[in-house]
């Protein structure tokens, strides 16, 4: 179909209901099922935030007991010291936010499951992407809306059955969130002294990711068909604004990653409950006793079917970030972005390598030793795509007339905070180094940096940028850079000095201290900067709900195009209307998406729609 | 004012994290391998590499934020790119990444591709929800065949030890790892249950254990312990008498050394190197005291070793311990253990 069939074609369909249902909560309108995810990503970072404070305060409580636990034995028993100091551990041990083991890992596992799926998948795509992808390519809607409403209200279907694990018996999964059997296979290994066997929460942890990656697969679909056929007439590929390239090439790794860990995971969930052998193998003995009913699994195919899709997954987390931010340093430098198509280019080498790398989670698994060197030298290889990013990025602010409005800060901040989760792969992609820091702290640091923080920050830009043209009103300023400064100091004094925990070998996934080299007076000192920071920072983000509930009650009114940005969905109304654009005609595309600063023309931007005659003709071509 | 503070932050992040790291002291612990000595000066190499990039990246994103703030009457340069760029710094990143990468293989071969060495100690180690069960092959050098049928929680039999295979007569199972110094030795690293992974910090040695493989990584310890701390006293001949004077155990006591008030003693080498074993009955701590230079100094030749794998509600406390031994001690352990 041709992009004017189209739209006319979603024309005729596309009216508002008048009922509230349908409209607002059982929409198939793409602005509202964005919104609706955004939400569902809000409540999410909220929920996993309040939990990893909560083993934060758990984790530096410990590293007290250990020290304490140290000095007793250093003192004969029932003396007056020695008194004294078990009423401290005892004090501590009791305190409202302490863990047992098992509860600990229970919530380790939701933190980061919580996170990665709920959040960091969801608002970058299905919340920014949802709204803005038909807006900015000059749709009306996404190509299959009914499928849209779908995939929100499965992925909503996926967060509920997520949530119950907290609640039944046995209590939340405590295997990681990487979930590896036979641990997660196999319910009496995960039995223990503190909670009954591990049952329901594991086999909800499944069916949860299972739904959410049916659901990615459906929305995953309706992006790249809306790239591919619903651009309006003048947009052609190379006029797309990097967000959409960002949103493009997600969405096809959502595809093929998503339909993987489908895959894996109603595989484990049939070894669970229905003895099958994909990832047990025989002669486990497990609870004092042989598991007989298994026979000839694998631990590692696991293993390769989850990181198939885990490394892809950490680039749909921070590709729809990358592209963001590369929007912003555009539009507020008021400079063209520094090499377009090397952008795009990176995109795609990005998109394509990372799939040839997930055995770098692997390294010391057993897997074969030969694979693993292939593995850490492609892994090398993806990192210049990431860097050529960073190097055009700082290309495009050269020479600028930078604007500081919040959207620009979160997004230089995304750049900082890029390089240095960056450097982190670097070690980490050389097997022989890896052999040091795999599962320690260095590898959290690394990654919480990059994916976590950097995505995340990439959500506050897009949040802060797009805030006025969905709700027609401002965030406030003041409180968006303060709210920025905060954050940015707070994330990287958590996750550097986790880097540095690393460096002195510190394991991951510790519920306590009972190691000597763990309870050292550096490893607690550095436990009670974390800890200490990671409160602060958390009781920062505060202000961002502040900002947002005030801005949405009295915020300053918007106008249409608040930033002065180039690309459609600042030539529509704030909020735009139900068809997006005034009356669903489409606007018609004659420039590039980053014509700032174009020499001798009338205004420092010339906007996508603007007539051909708004670029004069003695200015240098566009790329 | 912004992009003041934008600097300023950035500095205070550069400068932060480049002391963070110099001043962490020492940078990575104690190192008692062979081979480790090539992962670390891998590691230090790219720690030397990626600082400098993490620097001037940081510091030139600092430094565009200032020259390039927003000033009246500046306009934008209209600047799309450059080819010559692009190329230039594609090659130059992939050049540098993967030839780093590359300078780091051949320690992994050495510990991974390569035939293993000739006549080594060799130690099955196994691991279990929640400790880790060292076999030995005792004075024959062959360890028993084992298999799961075997494994009989009530005679302590996890690893599954064939009690009709003659090799396996004199082996011995511990609950700690004793190896020696100089003497090429081959772990072979299983599970019984759940993943589990083995790690030494000191040794640079890092393996997954996984339920139905065994996983076998060569290595040789080339040190015979850390120094702890010079003793201020002189002792020398107390030691060589198997005496333990009380000045010594207060020293030791005020160095947080934590034992049951229960120590071995015996001279390795008379009136120069002492073998001295804290609470030998229970958590056996070897520590050297060596003679150097007139001084004597503490060594401590036990280092903790760590699970690695997520493996269940224990996983923070399956700890156990690498006894180093020199290849004397070493024979007598094994001879001592021998049933
Ligand atoms: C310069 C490019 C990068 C390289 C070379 C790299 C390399 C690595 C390696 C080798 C590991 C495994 C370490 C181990 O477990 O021992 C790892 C872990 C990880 N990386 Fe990266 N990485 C890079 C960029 C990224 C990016 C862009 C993201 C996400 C946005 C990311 C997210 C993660 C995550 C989530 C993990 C940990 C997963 C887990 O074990 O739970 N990395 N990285
Ligand atoms: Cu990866």
């Amino acid at each position: 179909m041709s992009s004017e069939a189209a739209a006319e074609h979603a024309v005729h369909v596309h009216q508002a209901p008048t009922n509230p249902i349908w409209r607002y909560v059982f929409s198939t309108d793409h602005k509202v099922i964005g919104i609706q995810y955004w939400i569902l990503a809000l409540v999410s970072a909220f929920v996993g935030m309040g939990l990893s404070v909560w083993f934060r305060l758990h984790l530096l409580n410990q590293g007290h007991v250990a020290q304490l636990t140290d000095q007793l034995s250093l003192l004969v028993e029932g003396s007056a010291d020695y008194n004294a100091i078990k009423a401290k551990i005892d004090a501590l041990q009791t305190a409202w936010y302490h863990m047992e083991p098992s509860q600990y890992l229970g919530i380790l596992t939701m933190h980061g499951t919580i996170l990665v799926f709920m959040v960091l998948t969801t608002a970058p795509m299905g919340g920014f992407g949802n709204y803005f992808l038909p807006i900015q390519v000059g749709a009306l809607d996404m190509a299959f809306p009914r499928l849209n409403m779908l995939s929100f209200w499965l992925t909503f279907l996926s967060f509920v059955t997520l949530m119950a694990a907290f609640f039944v018996p046995g209590g939340s999964p405590n295997a990681g969130w990487t979930g590896y059997p036979p641990l997660s296979a196999v319910p009496d290994s995960q039995g223990n002294g503190y909670q009954g066997p591990g049952g329901w929460g594991q086999d909800l942890w499944v069916l949860s990711i299972a739904i959410f990656c049916f659901a990615s697969l459906v929305g995953a679909i309706n992006f790249i068909v809306t790239t591919l056929d619903l651009r309006t007439k003048g947009m052609t590929l190379m006029r797309m604004p990097l967000t959409c390239w960002a949103w493009f090439v997600t969405a096809i790794l959502a595809l093929l990653s998503f339909a993987v860990l489908l895959v894996a995971g109603l595989l484990l969930l049939l070894d669970r409950n229905l003895g099958t052998s994909f990832y047990v193998p025989g002669d486990l003995f497990v609870s004092n006793k042989l598991l007989v009913d298994h026979k000839g699994g694998s631990p590692l195919l696991f293993q390769h079917l989850f990181w198939f899709f885990g490394h892809p997954e950490v680039y749909i987390a921070i590709v729809p970030g990358m592209g963001l931010a590369s929007h912003l340093l555009s539009s507020f430098a008021r400079k063209p972005v520094f090499g377009y198509r090397a952008m795009v280019y990176a995109i795609f080498g990005i998109g394509v390598l990372g799939f040839f790398v997930w055995g770098h989670h692997m390294f010391q698994s057993g897997m074969s030793p030969y694979v693993a060197v292939a593995f850490s030298v492609m892994t090398m290889v993806v990192g210049v795509p990431s860097a050529i990013k960073t190097f055009n990025w700082l290309g495009t602010i050269w020479g600028g007339n930078i604007r500081f409005q919040s959207p620009m800060l979160y997004a230089l901040g995304f750049v900082s905070l890029f390089v240095t989760g960056g450097i982190g792969g670097i070690f980490l992609g050389q097997n022989a180094v890896d052999i040091y820091f795999h599962d320690t702290y260095f590898v959290v640091g690394h990654f919480h940096m990059i994916m976590g923080v950097a995505a995340i920050f990439g959500m506050f830009a897009g949040t802060v940028y797009w805030f006025p043209k969905v709700t027609g009103k401002m965030m406030n300023e003041p409180l968006s850079q303060a709210h920025f400064w905060c954050t940015f100091l707070g994330v990287n004094v958590i996750f550097i000095v986790m880097h540095l925990m690393g460096l002195e070998g510190h394991p991951r996934r510790y519920s306590g201290f009972a190691f000597e080299f763990l309870s050292s007076d550096y490893m607690v000192r550095m436990h009670t900067i974390v800890t200490h920071t990671a409160i602060f920072t958390a009781s920062a983000q505060v202000l961002f709900l502040i900002n947002l509930v005030y801005s949405l009650a009295a915020g300053k009114k918007a106008g249409d195009n608040p930033w002065e940005s180039t690309s459609l969905e600042w030539a529509t109304t704030s909020p735009p209307p139900f068809e997006n654009f005034k009356d669903g005609v489409l606007p018609e595309v004659h420039h590039g998406p980053y014509e700032y600063s174009v020499p001798d023309a009338a205004k420092d931007y010339i906007m996508q729609h603007d007539p051909p005659e708004a670029r004069p003709a003695t200015a240098p071509a566009p790329h | 004012m912004t992009p003041v503070i934008f600097v300023l932050v950035i500095l205070g992040l550069v400068v932060g994290t480049v002391a963070g790291f110099a001043l962490k002291a020492p940078l990575l612990p104690d190192l008692i391998t062979e081979h480790g000595r090539i992962i670390d000066q891998q590691l230090v190499l790219t720690l030397y590499i990626t600082g400098a990039i993490f620097a001037i990246a940081q510091l030139g994103l600092a430094y565009l934020i200032y020259k390039h703030r927003h000033r009246d009457g500046v306009k934008a340069s209209y600047l799309q790119g450059s080819t010559k760029l692009e190329y230039t710094w594609t090659v130059a990143t992939l050049v540098l990444f993967v030839g780093l990468n590359l300078m780091g293989q051949g320690v992994w071969a050495q510990m991974h591709l390569n035939e293993k060495p000739a006549r080594p100690v060799n130690i099955e180690v196994t691991a279990m929800q929640f400790k880790w069960i060292f076999r030995y092959p005792g004075k024959d050098g062959n360890l028993g065949a084992r298999a799961a049928e075997y494994i009989n929680p009530a005679e302590g039999n996890y690893v599954g030890k064939d009690p009709d295979d003659a090799n396996g007569d004199d082996d011995f199972q511990l609950l700690s790892m004793s190896v020696p110094y100089g003497i090429p030795v081959v772990v072979d690293i299983r599970s019984i249950d759940v993943l589990h992974g083995f790690a030494v910090r000191e040794m640079r040695l890092k393996q997954d254990a996984v339920p139905g493989l065994s996983v076998n990584i060569p290595f040789t310890v080339e040190k015979d312990g850390t120094l702890e701390f010079p003793l201020s006293g002189n002792y020398a001949a107390d030691l060589d008498k198997g005496e333990l004077p009380d000045a010594l155990k207060h020293e030791l006591n005020a160095n947080k050394l934590v034992w049951k008030d229960k120590a071995s003693l015996r001279a390795l080498e008379p009136g120069r190197v002492w073998r001295l074993t804290l609470d030998p009955d229970s958590i056996n701590r070897p520590y050297l005291v060596k003679l150097e230079n007139g001084r004597l100094n503490l060594y401590r030749s036990w280092y903790e070793l760590a699970c690695m794998e997520l493996c269940g509600y224990g996983h923070y406390q399956m700890r156990s311990q690498v006894n180093v031994l020199s290849p004397v001690e070493y024979a007598e352990f094994v001879e001592k253990n021998s049933p």
